[in-house]
Formats: structure tokens, sequence, C-alpha cells
């Protein structure tokens, strides 16, 4: 009970009770008692039988064959026991005491049970006893230098110590028979029986980076030095270490392979993008997300819940063939482990987030002056008087008549306000998790509950998002040779916001600086017809989604001989979506506080709809694998069914008798209308697998596997995908005798070849409607043949696409792993070929066919592109460190669209040569001179896009305009050229939105209890172009305040370097100058400070009388600072798209703590 | 032992692999869609199909006739101005083949269905869209691929050569003929829809653009088709079935366009829809923005109230006020044109303003002359309501010209009881002095020019006149000219500020350059800009794209 209150005594000083409520309090604590009663069991050495039948064995192997057979693991001392003697051994369902006591029978030999350990020792002159006694000794590195920090407790108690700078350690009061545990980040972790030595010295070796580590490879494990493919593994200290609210938040950057970016900053609708290895369809295919094994949601999962998370890229991802294109992110969740008593976890984090990025409006002054400036260059007068400049000087708040172009019977004001900045605040962020985990030797268990509330950074109306998991873990030893895994997850989020955000947050940069948030009677004030975002978030309403997601997953494991498994797996993922809004009727009023005669939103009006959709998953796999001297065989097939269905509706509703409450049933009658909110078709695939791996001697690995899919979403004759392939081999040189001899174990440890080929296929594919090889009919569409009512309209829906099938993507990797001094230093390099040979693309057929022809297997995408990675991680004395770095290039190009050479001027998502979304538009430069001038309209105007003089009062080009290059020599300007005349169009390649090279460096301190962190990204060349939008070129519409970044940078006669194109008001100047060119074409790489975190902790020993193992105290910012291109002035930022709608980015400073019970 | 164990797993793996093994767990049948196989079954089905080339193939609002010498856009037209290059990929012609598709689909599935009696009037109208379709391509291509059925992408037609403009012609007469004797007659339930009478007029329309465009590019058998243009449209007058809008007195012309409170014009037969809540087109707005501004070609073709044009007419009271030329004038002239500083309401604004052309609030474009004709009433700030009008394709007034131009052009004269029937119906209306043979005769005028004035003035901005050019084939006369606008030099509009009627505003063409004035008169652009090559620019070139998918279309010549 202790615990418990303590539990609750923090959860009060943070706020936990406030935010988790009493009744979900109560259901944990019960949940937690339920298990616990469950776990009370007899002791495992008593209960477990075992077989074992060896003949002529050594006693080495014997107690090997235990081990292997059981969780038992003995610890004993080489130099004592005599291993080597050959006995006969035969039992069956014997006990462990039994079989040991026959085995010593007639030795010096005892035994002793320490939880499952057993250890051995041989009985000589010292007397046996259990007094206490002090144990000292001194630590050592490989390298003979001293261990400072190495943290040494008494297993099983609270009790320990740490190694002084010179590495040596005195602990009083141990038990003869007890075992000491060494452990310091980065070594091994030692665990050595005391037998009444009185000195221990120890020496530690560096953990062998990940070689022994157990990583998935789906449908089963591997050791991390048995791969053959390309896999990237992360494991939980990289997402637990650091205040992220996602699990996308947490990856970016950190995983080789793999690019992830967010669009903007709006609470749960980052808009996060994954790819591994860029991009294999034009139909934007995604990665594959298993979540133990079961298709799920990354932005749902609570990060604290993942274990680690294995990336496979290459052909290893192959097994899973029908999804599998573009690679697969395998997690695994949290288990409970054995432990005498549950092991309670709490982390909390508040955060501070402070909008970044904003865009910047001019204020006041400046826009005028470059309203009167374009006056000066279209010849016309001034529109703004200089009284008005003199007025905005003096700050005068006015009310004059409005002199605005064309503006007359407005008010006028003279002071300066920011709009956009103001509907922006610093908001708040806190996030809880908890979690209970332990087990017995039967059955393990761990609960974890986790809440996150993330404001919305609006300062009018209400913008959040509110997260919750729940997920529990059980497994369970049915009987000695059947293992059940049952895992539960419940994940919910809730997101709030204003209905009107994104046109708010568009508005914010519209309305005219001068003009005042309120008219003096306090209303929001509507100043001719432009909106009032802070009136549209606060009154226009608001929109509500709960997404959740109750995630079942079953597995059984069979182990009815030794080596083969049968494993059953069955899911069902129930998942909920709804979605509804308000839009509430609000009034505008003018600077006299009379209505206005704009009202928006009228009649109010609501929508709801609702989406259920079920996922059922079943597989079955049987798996054989045994070791015949130095030959290792695994060997697994098996099959998945997979169905996903949906159901989804929406009503909508307008004229409701109140603005405050919004149920249907108050609205009127005659405007209630309702429909599928998504289509309701369901899909199914049904898979076969299999894989084969073979190793020898530890050095050379060979693993084939097979997959072969059949999807619903092609007619029955093209169902059937091909057997997707793959074969992958590794050499571990470093294993072989003549490398051995040539180069020290010290200095280069690890040398490893891989080498892998591959097919999968791709049919998860957006473009691919459910049933397309059928004929649809389509109907919709609002048209009124009456006169009055809305009829009814059917048409055929495309074309019918019997012939289509699967794409086909084939993958080759190369890759090496080396480790040097004793894998301080490790590195990896994989080069690698994607080529998607069946991509659906659009054949262009003549128009005559009537319709678009359905897209068909004929295209070819190329990708290459290489990875490496590296890790250094050592220390000096006390101070550990490590530094990573990840660096990523990856290029596509499209090598056959079947001849589709058309482009955008702007972003082309696929042109046959070119790669996935490049920007084709003109090289244009400023004309300077009177010469340049005259030459350049002498050549151009009249042809093309150059105008002539126009009746709107253009009066044809001038100084300061642009000039566009005719690239392809016709004499004209213009975007496409005549190609049957061979003119290629003056609309040229400019750059790829996609970065080539992405990387990251990773760098972490330990001193003491303190610890560092630091993470960089950034990306290398990558392209925008923002001259389309209201604002992507100053004064595009006279009606709207350019962004400050143009000011006193558009060309002048004083300022005749200027960047940018002279101002003007005309729109024939405006729409010739702001064409598609290299003036408005930006480079957006950047470098990011991702995070930096300090942390300190207190160590168990400091505060053991609370219980309490430890306590981690941090500070950390995310999203810090970045040098960045391209952000005109800080306006965007690097990553976000061009949309002026937005919502900003954020930096993040938090505080947090991480409690170990 | 172990055998027995594998044994019972094996069978078991086996058993599990024969489960997930059954085939139909991958057939799925559509949940929210409805297939070829379960449409088509009833009458409404078909009428549903039938419904959809209402939205999807009739025109909407257009700007053609800044294609043409009565109106200027806010900027120089490259189709008018003979600058027009082939574009790579043109809506007209994929729009055309995509109704084409669908209205085969109805006719294939019509013509074979066992309830073909109860469904007639939706074939009719597959029919109808078919030819409607073949009609816009003939207009701006001539001849083009002739596809009758629905096609798949392995089909050869879909590589099909050009069909020659005559087959297209009676391809478009014989579907018309389909659907007239397919269509029920206008019934006052069904309004909204194509009638058999719709249909003959469509036909006249058809029979005359192709009759004259033969008789003037001498090209073929003119008469059989103006003798078909004259009995269809004969038969459209005698069926009574339609009538001249004049429900609000002298300025029932104007109002016919913005008269939204019945949704039974008389004079409509076949309008483009458009309702509040349902959809809206923004073209009423942008007309009013000045999308589309007169020129002097249109101003100067007014009559003077007794008939006689401006050059003949005594009545004429020149150009040296602001408001002179409009006195004594055709009332559709100022039912078309803004009289400068008329206070009138309009859609940008929430009460009426007096309008000045190029000054403050008022146009995007100070051309000199503002349409009228169009502009909607409401004030819509914020609103969609200023575009909700019917926007008409095919009125009365125009099967009454086409019979009155029909009956002139095939027997080089016209009768004033034939006279009577058609253009002076239209001049009742406003209250305008007949045609007569003996005005005609006595002021020295000519029939013809008359009967295409009469044509060009009531159908003015309603984009006819652009196509009217080419099939009189006077475009290469026409076109090239300067496009010109209000009188400038020594008029009214030449001073500092202009009065008029106690309002004023500043000069806006108060001492223009010399470059900007032809004769005096405002250039909206000069003829040194502008070219019509006859062997060329009669037709408009094929989408480029179209050809190098299609290596067996021929572009038209010297494109």
């Amino acid at each position: 009970m202790k615990k418990k209150r303590m539990f609750y005594a923090w959860g009060r000083i943070i706020g936990f009770e406030q935010k988790i409520g009493l009744k979900m309090r109560l259901t944990l604590v019960l949940l937690l008692f339920g298990f616990l009663n469950l776990m009370a069991s007899e002791s495992y050495s008593q209960l477990v039988k075992l077989n074992i039948s060896l003949k002529n064995a050594t006693v080495e192997q014997v107690l090997a064959g235990i081990e292997e057979n059981s969780e038992f693991n003995f610890v004993y001392n080489r130099d004592v026991i005599d291993l080597q003697r050959k006995v006969d051994v035969s039992y069956k369902d014997a006990q462990i005491s039994d079989i040991l006591e026959d085995l010593f029978q007639d030795t010096n030999v005892k035994y002793r049970f320490i939880d499952r350990t057993i250890v051995l020792s041989a009985t000589s002159g010292t007397a046996p006893g259990a007094q206490p006694m002090k144990v000292s000794g001194k630590i050592t590195d490989s390298s003979g230098a001293p261990l400072p920090g190495v943290a040494i407790a008494l297993k099983g108690t609270s009790q320990g110590t740490i190694s002084d700078s010179d590495g040596r350690y005195a602990l009083s009061n141990v038990p003869d028979n007890a075992v000491l545990v060494y452990s310091f980040v980065g070594m091994r972790t030692l665990e050595i029986p005391v037998d009444g030595k009185a000195l221990i010295n120890v020496k530690m070796n560096e953990e062998t980076l990940g070689i022994e580590e157990v990583v998935a490879i789906g449908y089963g494990t591997k050791l991390k030095g048995e791969l053959t493919g390309s896999v990237s593994k992360l494991n939980s200290d990289m997402i637990e270490s650091r205040p992220v609210t996602g699990t996308m938040e947490a990856l970016q950057g950190i995983v080789p392979g793999v690019t992830i970016t967010r669009q903007n900053g709006k609470p749960g609708r980052q808009d996060y993008s994954l790819k591994i290895r860029g991009t294999s369809s034009i139909n934007g295919n995604v990665p594959l997300v298993l979540i133990d094994g079961i298709p799920g949601d990354l932005n749902l999962i609570n990060p604290d819940d993942i274990e680690n998370l294995t990336v496979l890229k290459d052909a290893a991802a192959a097994i899973y063939g029908a999804r599998a294109a573009d690679g697969v992110i395998l997690v695994t969740t949290k288990r409970g482990r054995k432990s005498d008593k549950p092991v309670v976890s709490y982390s909390y984090n508040f955060a501070f987030k402070e909008p970044s990025f904003l865009k910047n409006p001019t204020n006041t002054e400046h826009f005028v002056k470059m309203f009167n400036e374009a006056n000066a260059n279209d010849g016309d007068p001034q529109t703004f008087s200089d009284e008005t400049l003199t007025r905005i000087a003096a700050n005068d708040p006015g009310t004059g008549p409005g002199e605005n172009w064309g503006v007359e019977s407005y008010p006028m004001f003279y002071q300066s306000h920011n709009w956009y900045r103001d509907i922006f605040q610093t908001s708040l962020r806190q996030t809880h998790t908890i979690s209970v985990s332990g087990g017995t030797d039967y059955s393990k268990y761990m609960l974890s509950a986790g809440y996150l509330n993330d404001d919305g950074t609006i300062s009018t109306g209400e913008n959040f998002s509110d997260r919750y998991n729940l997920r529990m873990s059980v497994q369970s030893k049915l009987t000695k040779n059947i293992n059940l895994d049952v895992n539960i997850a419940y994940d919910d989020q809730i997101i709030k916001e204003p209905s009107q955000l994104d046109d708010a947050i568009n508005n914010g940069l519209k309305v005219f600086s001068y003009v005042p948030y309120r008219n003096p009677a306090g209303r929001y004030y509507t100043y001719q017809g432009y909106e009032n975002p802070f009136q549209e978030l606060g009154e226009g309403g608001s929109r509500n989604t709960k997404n959740s997601m109750l995630s079942n997953n079953f597995k059984i494991d069979w182990e009815p001989v030794k080596g083969l498994v049968w494993t059953g797996q069955a899911a069902v993922n129930i998942g909920h979506y709804d979605d509804n809004a308000y839009y509430s009727t609000f009034y505008s009023y003018n600077w006299d506080n009379e209505e206005f005669g704009i009202t928006r939103n009228s009649p109010n009006s609501a929508y709801y709809s609702d989406n259920s959709t079920v996922y059922k998953n079943f597989s079955t796999y049987l798996n054989y694998s045994t070791v015949i001297k130095k030959h290792s065989i695994n060997l697994m097939a098996g099959a998945s069914r997979e169905k996903f269905s949906r159901k989804s509706k929406y009503m909508y509703g307008a004229d409701f008798s109140s603005n405050e409450i919004f149920v249907l049933p108050l609205s009127d009658p005659k405007n209630l209308s309702t429909g599928d909110y998504w289509d309701n078709n369901s899909w199914a695939l049904l898979s076969y697998f299999g894989r084969a791996s073979y190793s020898f001697n530890g050095k050379y690995y060979l693993d084939g596997t097979f997959r072969k899919d059949g999807s619903s979403k092609f007619s029955p004759d093209k169902r059937w995908s091909d057997i997707y392939p793959s074969i992958s081999a590794a050499w571990k040189i470093s294993g072989e005798p003549f490398f051995k001899s040539a180069i020290s174990d010290d200095i280069l440890n690890l040398l490893k070849i891989r080498a892998s080929w591959g097919k999968t296929g791709n049919q998860d594919i957006s473009e691919l409607g459910l049933f397309d090889y059928i004929q649809l009919i389509s109907i919709g569409g609002q048209y009124p043949i009456d006169g009055s009512s809305v009829s009814k309209l059917a048409s055929l829906n495309g074309i019918a696409s019997p012939n289509r099938t699967w794409e086909t993507i084939e993958t080759k990797n190369l890759g090496f792993d080396v480790a040097f001094l004793h894998s301080k230093l490790t590195a990896s390099f994989d080069i690698y070929q994607k080529k998607n040979k069946d991509m659906l693309v659009s054949v262009a057929y003549p128009s005559t066919l009537g319709a678009s022809a359905p897209t068909s297997n004929a295209g070819t995408l190329m990708d290459k592109g290489w990875e490496l990675t590296g890790n250094w991680s050592d220390h000096v004395r006390e101070l550990k460190f490590n530094v990573g770095f990840v660096l990523n290039y990856n290029t596509n190009e499209l090598t056959d669209l079947q001849g589709q050479d058309s482009y955008d001027v702007g972003l082309t998502t696929a042109r046959q040569g070119y790669s996935l979304n490049s920007y084709f538009g003109y090289k244009a430069s400023v004309i300077r001179t009177e010469d340049e001038l005259n030459d350049y309209a002498s050549k151009f105007a009249g042809k093309g896009i150059v105008p002539n003089t126009q009746p709107n009062g253009y009066k044809g080009l001038g100084i300061g305009d642009v000039m566009y290059e005719d690239i392809d020599g016709d004499g004209r300007i213009t975007p496409y050229g005549d190609k049957t005349k061979g003119y290629t169009g003056d609309a040229v390649y400019l750059g790829s939105a996609d970065p080539k090279i992405t990387y990251s460096v990773n760098a972490g301190l330990d001193y003491k209890n303190f610890d560092f962190g630091l993470i960089l990204q950034g990306t290398g060349n990558k392209y925008t172009w923002r001259g389309n939008g209201n604002f992507g070129a100053p004064l595009r519409y006279s009606w709207f305040q350019p962004l400050d970044y143009f000011y006193d940078k558009t060309f002048r006669e004083d300022n005749s370097d200027a960047r940018y194109p002279r101002l003007s008001n005309n729109g024939t100047v405006k729409s010739y100058n702001y064409q598609f060119s290299t003036l408005y074409f930006e480079n957006t790489r950047y470098l990011r400070v991702k995070n930096i975190t300090i942390g300190y902790t207190l160590k168990n020993l400091l505060i053991s009388k609370l219980n309490l193992k430890d306590v981690r105290f941090y500070v950390s910012g995310q999203d810090i600072f970045e040098f960045s291109k391209g952000t005109w002035d800080k306006n965007y930022d690097p990553e976000e798209s061009s949309a002026e709608s937005n919502y900003p980015m954020y930096r993040t400073f938090s505080c947090g703590v991480n409690i170990h019970f | 032992m172990k055998n027995n164990y594998i044994f019972k797993l094996v069978n078991f793996g086996v058993l599990l692999l024969l489960i997930s093994g059954c085939n139909d767990y991958l057939d799925l049948q559509p949940q929210s869609e409805i297939t070829n196989v379960t449409f088509w079954k009833t009458a409404n089905d078909f009428k549903l199909a039938a419904n959809w080339f209402y939205n999807s193939a009739l025109d909407g609002p257009n700007y053609n006739d800044n294609w043409s010498d009565i109106a200027f856009g806010m900027e120089s037209d490259a189709i008018s101005s003979g600058t027009y290059v082939a574009p790579e990929t043109d809506g007209t012609w994929d729009g055309a083949y995509t109704s084409i598709r669908n209205a085969n689909k109805l006719i294939e599935q019509g013509e074979n269905s066992s309830i073909k009696n109860d469904l007639l009037p939706y074939l009719g109208e597959g029919y109808f869209f078919r030819a409607y379709s073949y009609f816009r391509l003939l207009k701006n291509y001539g001849g083009v691929p002739l596809i009758d059925k629905v096609l798949v992408p392995d089909d050869p037609e879909v590589f099909s050569s050009r069909a020659s403009r005559e087959d297209i012609v009676n391809f478009i007469i014989s579907d018309l003929d389909k659907a007239i004797s397919d269509l029920n007659a206008k019934s006052s339930t069904e309004t909204g829809r194509i009638c058999k009478e719709a249909a003959k007029a469509f036909k006249a329309r058809v029979c005359l653009f192709e009759g004259t465009w033969r008789k003037f590019h001498q090209s073929g058998d003119a008469n059989t088709l103006l003798d078909l243009a004259v009995s269809e449209s004969k038969s459209v007058i005698d069926s009574k079935s339609y009538t001249v809008y004049n429900a609000k007195g002298k300025d029932s012309y104007r109002y016919m366009f913005i008269d939204n409170t019945s949704t039974n014009n008389p004079e409509s037969i076949l309008a483009k829809h458009y309702r509040i809540n349902i959809n809206y087109d923004t073209w009423m707005y942008g007309v009013s923005w000045g999308d589309m501004n007169p020129t002097k070609k249109i101003a100067d073709l007014y009559l003077c109230t007794d008939g006689l044009p401006i050059d003949k007419s005594s009545l004429f009271e020149g150009y040296d006020l602001c408001r002179s030329e409009f006195r004594n004038r055709d009332p559709r002239m100022k039912q078309s044109l803004v009289i400068p500083a008329i206070s009138i309401k309009r859609p940008q604004f929430d009460s009426p303003s007096p309008q000045w052309p190029g000054v403050g609030n008022n146009r995007n474009i100070n051309s000199g002359y503002m349409l009228y004709k169009f502009i909607s009433e409401i004030s819509a700030l914020g609103s969609t309501e200023d575009s909700n009008y019917d926007y008409n394709l095919m009125r009365y007034a125009e099967v009454l010209l086409i019979y009155a131009e029909a009956k002139f052009e095939r027997n080089g004269s016209i009768s004033d009881d034939d006279l009577n029937i058609s253009v002076n119906a239209l001049r009742d209306r406003v209250e305008m002095a007949h045609l007569t043979n003996g005005l005609v005769q006595i002021s020295g005028l000519d029939m013809r020019t008359e009967i295409r004035r009469e044509r060009t003035v009531e159908l003015a901005f309603e984009g006819f006149h652009w196509d009217d050019l080419r099939r009189w084939k006077t475009a290469e006369t026409e076109l090239p000219e300067s496009v010109l606008s209000i009188k400038v030099t020594g008029t009214q509009w030449d001073s500092p500020e202009v009065t008029i009627d106690g309002t004023s505003t500043p000069g806006v063409f108060y001492n223009l350059p010399a470059d900007q004035l032809e004769n005096g008169y405002k250039v909206l652009q000069s003829g040194a800009q502008r070219s019509f090559d006859p062997d060329k620019n009669y037709l408009l070139p094929l989408p480029t794209k179209q050809i190098s998918l299609n290596p067996a279309l021929e572009q038209n010549p010297n494109w």
C-alpha cells in the first residue's frame, strides 16, 4: 500500500489526478489486483518437468541441454568444476533437482537455486555458510583501465554501491551465497556469485553491439549477428529518453533509410508522412506497420509502449509480399518480465509549445509604402496620401474616411496590428504514462496507461488533442510446451478544433494591419467583407473527431517436439472514427456596432459522421529449427487471411433552432441529408509464405523466402500474384581463421558482407478502387433539371479494368557491417536498388475513347540509394559517451511511363525521365537596364506569355519586369513548345521537392548522474515554389496585405539590384511577372537541432528509503533551432508545404520526470 | 511418439491451410456502388443516366463573344487576335467525347432493353445529346472521328481518322431525327427536359449553321439544309410551344436574363440551370466586373428608333456627350449597355451606384462601354446568390431569327409576313419600328445586313457572334480590324473631370496618349496586333496531343 500512496501523492503534485479521474484510477488498481492474485504460483524448479536423453555426453553438454529446454541457467567457475567428464543421462518428466543430484553424485560439486539460476560450486576448504561478509575489488575495462561509476548490486535486494574513480568498490554485509550484479552502460552486465570470496576483481567487456540482440524479422526472430538483409532496429531507449508525444515524432531522423516529414503543427493532425528508402510507386504506397504482427497505426500507439522497432528495408520485407513493397516496420510492444514484485514505472512530461515560423505580414507603414510604390510604377497617382504616412508615424488611431484603393465609405485607421501573430500563442502539453509489470515462471504481465493532452497554439477558440492509451499484455505458459501471448490495447484520440480553423488561419493573413480587432463597443469588428479570424475561431462552431481502436491480438505457440513450433495468431482490430462539426451562425458588426448585413454560417448547420471498421487477421505457421553439428537450419511455412470491412455514414442538418445545441432533431427536417461518409466496401487478402534459413559455423548465412498473395481488388483472373521470392546471404569474414590471424580482434572485431535480392508485390494503392474490375455506375452530382429540385445523375464511372494486377517491385541490396575496437566503433553501409516493373500508370489514349483508360501495369520506377550509419560508444573514466550518425541518399527516376511526357508548369508528380515530384518552370531574371528591356521587348512582346499593351492600363514591358529565357529558341516564351515542330517549350526542369540526402547525428553523454542527449536532423537540397498563393508574391491581390519579406526587395530605380521584379497593381503586369520561375524558387534544405535533453537521475541508493529504484528529472527542447534556407525570413518552416492555411509548426520546451518503483 | 506428434501436427497445419485456401474468400461484392450489371433495369435508371447530360454535356455560360468583334475581355484574346496556337489539350474536344461515350452507352442499353417503349423519351435524350456533342466538335474543328459505340482501350476505333464534315452533319441530323421521334412533346410537368420541339429547334440551328457555311464557303449543297432549317423552325413556331418573354413590359428584354421569379420562362427552349443551395456559376459576377465589354461595333449596330442605322437616321445625336449616342436608339441598346453615370444595382454592391467606366469600384477595365445585359440586381457580397440564374442556351428568339435568315438565304428574299412572324415579333417586345421590305427599299438598306444586324443585336453577348462571322465568311474582314470603343477626342469624355446629372468623376480618358486612340476612338486593340488568315483561322486546330496519340488524325490546314 505504501507504493500506491506514493503514486497517488505524485499524481497530486503534477496534476495527474484531475486528468485521469477517479474511475480510471480504480479500474487500474482493480486490474492490478486481479493479476497479482492470478500469479500466485509454485516454484519453477518444482513445477518444471524435464526430458533429457544423452549418451556419452560431457557434463557441459548436459548443462547446455537443460538450459536449452528450460529457463534455467547455470553459473559456475570452469576452473573448479570438471565439465568434460563423460556421462550418460536419460530422464523423462523429471524434476531438475533429481537430475542434478544424479549428475553430481560423488563429486565435490554443490548446486544452489537462486531463482532460475543454478549456481554450481565446488566444496573446498572454506566453510560454507550464510554469514555476511565484506566483498571488495577493482573493476577494469577490456584494456585494463579502471572503470569508475559501475553499479554493483546485490542481486534480489536494493543493496548496492558504485565504483570509485579508481574503479574500486567495497560492499559489506554480503551473504557468501549472494550474487553480485555489475552493470555499466555500454558494457555487458555481469553476474558473479560471491561464493565466499572476499576479493572479486572484475574485467568488464564492451557490449558487442547488438550481435546477440534478438531482432524480429517477420513470422519469427533472428539474432542480429545472423541477419542477411538490411534491417534496422531501434530500441526503446531511443524513444523513452526523449519527451516526444508520438512515435512518428520520435522516429524522425534516427532510423537509417526511414524518412519522416510533417506538414504542420495542428494537434493530432501533423500529417506525418513515412517513407522507407524513397518511394516505390507513383501510386503512393506506404510502408506496412505491424504492431506485434498485426497492422496498426503509428500515430495512435503510445511511444512509451514500444519495446523495440525493426525496419525491414530490402528483400527481408519480401516475406510480407503483398503489402511490403515500401518496407515493413515491425513494432514489438513491451512485455512483462519475471520479478518478485510488480515493477511500476511512471513518467510525466510538461511542455511549452511555442509557435515558430509564423508568417509576418507587413506593418501598416510598409504596406502603405509598398502600395504607393506600386502606384508609382504603374504611373498612377499614389493611393495613400503623405498625410496618411504622417498619421501612421504618429500612431493615430483615426477613423477617417477610407482611402485604400477603391475603398470609399469605410473607416481608415493608422495603427498597426499583427493579426496573424495574434491568433497564435504559446500553449501547453502534458503526458503521463504509467506501467505495471511483473511475472512468475508461468505468467508475465504488463499493463500500461498513457494520457496525452496537447493544446493547440491558437489564441482563440478551443483546440486540443487528447490521446488515451491502455495496453495489456499477458504471456502465459499453459503447459510446458504451449505458450499463450495476449495483447489487448485500446487507443483513443480526440481532437477538438474550431470548425473554421483553416479558414481563420488563412484570413489572419488577409486582413489589413490597420484594422482593429474589435469595434469601440467591444465586438469583433468586421472591416468591409474581411472575415475576422478571431470571430471565426471563437464563434464559428467546433469540430470534434474521435478516433479509437481496440486491438485484440492472441497468439499461441505450441512446441510439440523440440525445434518444431506451431504458431496460430488471431487478431481483430475494431476501429471507430467519429467526425462531427457545428457551424454556428454569427453576425458581423461594423465600427458603429451595427449589424453588417453579412451573416456567416447562415443557416447554422452540423454534420455527424461515424465509421466503424473491422479488421480480422488469422495466420498460422510452422517453424522448425535444428542444429546439426555446425549446420543450423530453420524452416518456416504458413498462411494468413485478412479482411477489412467498413460501415460509414453521415448525416447533415441545417437551420437548428439554437446556436448552442446541435442535435439533429432540432434542425429543420427538410434540410436533413444523409449518405455514405466513405466507401463501404470490403477488401480481403489471402497469403502463403515460407522461409528457409541456413547457416554454417556462424560464418555463412543463407536465407530464402517466398510469398504468394491473392487480393480481392483484382478481377478473379488476375487476382493471384506470382510467387514472390527473395534470397539473401551473408558472410562473416571476421569469423574466418585467416582473418583472425591477419587482423587482431582488438582492432577489427566484425566484418560482415550481406547481399540480398527479392520481389514484393503492391496492391495497397489508393488509386486502385476496390471494385475497379467491374464497370461501375456513379450516381451523384448536383443539378436542378426542373429548375427547383436536385436531380440525381448517373454516369459511367471510368472504364472497368479487368486486366490490372499486382505491381512488382524488385529489390537488390548489398551491405557491410564492421565493428572496431571491441565494437566501440561500428558502422554499416548498404547500397540498394528498387525497381517497380509493373507500376500501374495511366496510358494515354486518344480522347475518342471517351474516358480515361484504367491504369495498366506498364510503368517502371527505379529507386537507387545508399545508407551509411556509424556509431562510436566509449567512456573516459566516468564519462560515457556515444556519437552516431545516419546518412541516407535516395534518388528515383520514372524510367517508363508509357511515354507520358506531359507536365505542369509547377510541381509535376510524374513525368517520364524525371524523378517524382519534379518542378518545371521558367528561368528568369529581372530586366535592369534600358538595353535589356529594348532587346527583350523587341524579341518577345506580344508573343507567348509576354503581353502587349492592354486596355486595362498595361503599357507594355518596363524596367523592373521579369525576362524569361527562350530555352527552345522558337522566338516566343511558351511553357510547352509545339513538339511536332521540334520545340520543347521554355518550362524546364528546376529541381525536385524530395531531398536526395537526409541525415541525422545523435550524441549522448553520461556523467555520474547526469545524462545529455542531442539529435540533429537535416536534409540536402529540396525545392519549394510558393509563388502561386495569395501571398507568394507581393501585392498579388491588392486587397490582401503582402508579407513583410518582400518589403524593400522589389526593383526600384534606387533599388536596382533587388531580387524581385517591380511592384504593381496592374493585373497584366502581375500575372506576367509572377509566372512560375526561378525567381520564386527556393531551396529549403535545413539542419535542425531536433532535440537536446539534459537529465539527472537519483539512483536507487540515495532514495531507497522511499522504495523507489530511481528517479530521473530532465529538461528538453524539441525543434529548438535550425540552419535553414529558403524560409523567406522565417515565414515558412523548411518542412511545411506552401499552403497558406497551414497550422504553424512549433518549438517545444519541456521538463519531465521518469520514476521506477 | 514423435512421429505421431508430427503426423497430428501436419494434419492440423494442412487443415488450416485448406480453410484459409477457400478461394471465394476473395470474392467480395460491392456494398456501396452500383455496377453495370445491376443498373439499366428500370425506366428510372435510364432517366438518371439522361439527367447526367444536363449537368455535364451542356455548355455553361461563356465569354465566346470576346472571340468576336462585338465584345472584348480584360485582355486581348488569342483567337480573335489570330495569335492562337494549337493547344496540347482542349476541354471541348475531351468533354464532347466523354458525353458521346455516355450517350452511346445509354443508346446501346436503351435500344436493347426489353422495356424500350417505357424509356423512349430518355433514349431520345441520349440521341439529342450525342448530336449536341458532335455539333460542338463540328463548329470548332469541322469533321472529327465518328464514334457510335462504347469503346474499350483495345478497340481499333479509338484510333479512327477524321470523318468528313458531311458525314458528321448527316450523323447529327440522323440522331436529331431519332430524338424528335422518341421525345415527348413539350409538357408542363417535365419542365427543363429536352422535348420534341427543342430537338427541332436545335436541328434548325444545326441546319442554318451548316447551310450557310456551305453557301458562303462554297462547299456543297446548302439548299437542302436551309430548307430543313426553314421547315424545322417553322414547325416550332407553329407548335406555339414558346412565346417571346414579355413579363416585364418594355424592360422585358433585360429582365428575361435575370428573372428568377419563374422557373418557366416561356421563351426558354434549353437552359443551364443554377439554383440557390444547389449549384452556381460565377459568370454573372464576372461580367459585372468587366470580363466582357461591349465594343464600338456593337454600339453602332443598334438602330435608331426609326428603324434606320445611325449613318442613315436623322435621330442619331452623335458622340459629343457621354450619353448622346444612347438617345433615340433601339431600346435593346440601353438594356445591354450601361448609360454612363446612371445609377444601377450590381451584385458587387449593397446599393445602386453611379456607373463610370474604369473608375474606383466600378469595372476592372476602362474600355469605355459597360455591359448591362445579364447584370443581376441582387447584392450578393459574400454569397453566391447572384449566381443562380438560368443561362439560356437556346431561346425562342433564336428560332425566329433562324427562320428569317434561312428563309432569306434560301430564297434571296423574305416576305413581310415572314418578317412579321420572326424579326418583328422581337422588335415588338422593345417597341422598335418594324423591318419591312418597303423600308429596306426606301432607305437603301440591305435585307441580309438587316437580318444579320437583328440577330447580332438580339443575341449579343450570348456567345453566337464568332460562329456567325465564320459561317458568313466575314471573319476575314471583320476580325483584323482595330477593336475600338467610345469616342474620346473632342467629346465630353476628353475632360479632366466629367460631370453628368450632377455626379462627376475624374476624366480617365483625358489626354489619352495618341497610341491609345484611332480616329478619336479609344483603341482596345490595334488592328496591327490582329490578323485572320482565311485559309487557316476558320477552323480551330486540333489539340496536338490527340494527333501525337493518334497519328491517323490530320491537323486542320495551315495549323
